[in-house]
């Protein structure tokens, strides 16, 4: 029986240590990931948390692969809304892997049950993150979307 | 970007990155199913799908599994697309600045 999974592919010019600090370190990921930070001491079986700026946590699992920086593994669980916290956690992967000057950065979200809400609704968000990050290495700046700009308070 | 709009520019490969949208991780038996082409054709354009990067292939077991790969989509619409969003953002919060103004004076 074959569980559902997304993968999602790109090169990235930048370093495999670069990589692997970007996808681990809350400096980094708040400048590219819907301006979360991650949070976690990384050992295996340890918890993983993405916290908005107010602290409240918008993801949360557990450290499954820790294996820098080629292979990092660990169970996801959306709790921005009720009806997707109660579902089964799946297991987001990362695979970085050296290509010339290049990576290539694998995602691959999976494990999820047949009738999962989350799987359809992630899709899009994952190429947005991923891109948001490939411009950060690259450029130096965060793609304009995935709600990585300062809101505009007061404006429209 | 060249090769993905190769890629995009064939109506059976469209279709068959339609299929994979609806269902993630066919097999190359699975992308044949109801197509009037030969394996060897499906599989031509499959490995055309993949050197654009828009089809990704791994194994599970002993299956090889496709799957639709939106980023190479992803890039396309920033480079094409959210520039023009931009500035129609940008026309709308000029458009706000200007009947601002305007209701000020009055």
């Amino acid at each position: 029986m074959k569980k559902p999974e997304h993968i999602y592919e790109t090169y990235i010019r930048a370093s495999a240590e670069s990589l692997w600090e970007a996808i681990t370190s809350a400096e980094f990921t708040r400048q590219y990931w819907h301006r979360m930070t991650v949070e976690s001491d990384w050992s295996p079986g340890s918890a993983v948390r993405f916290l908005y700026e107010d602290g409240r946590a918008g993801c949360e699992g557990k450290v499954l692969e820790w294996d820098p920086p080629h292979r990092l593994s660990y169970t996801w669980r959306f709790l921005f809304d009720e009806e997707l916290a109660a579902e089964r956690p799946s297991t987001v992967t990362f695979e970085i892997s050296p290509m010339g000057d290049s990576c290539r950065l694998r995602v691959i979200h999976g494990d999820f049950d047949e009738d999962s809400k989350v799987f359809p609704m992630i899709s899009w968000g994952w190429a947005e993150v991923m891109s948001s990050l490939k411009s950060l290495l690259e450029t130096g700046r965060p793609l304009d979307v995935a709600g990585n700009q300062a809101p505009k308070r007061g404006a429209a | 970007m060249n090769e993905v709009f190769r890629a995009l520019a064939d109506r059976t490969r469209r279709a068959m990155l339609d299929k994979l949208f609806k269902k993630q991780g066919l097999t190359l038996a699975e992308l044949c199913e109801g197509q009037p082409m030969s394996r060897q054709a499906v599989s031509k354009h499959l490995a055309i799908l993949e050197d654009a990067g828009l089809v990704v292939a791994v194994w599970r077991g002993r299956e090889k599994r496709h799957f639709l790969n939106p980023m190479p989509v992803q890039e396309i619409s920033e480079r094409w697309i959210a520039k023009y969003a931009r500035e129609k953002l940008q026309a709308v919060s000029s458009l706000k600045r200007a009947l601002e103004e305007t209701s000020e004076k009055t």
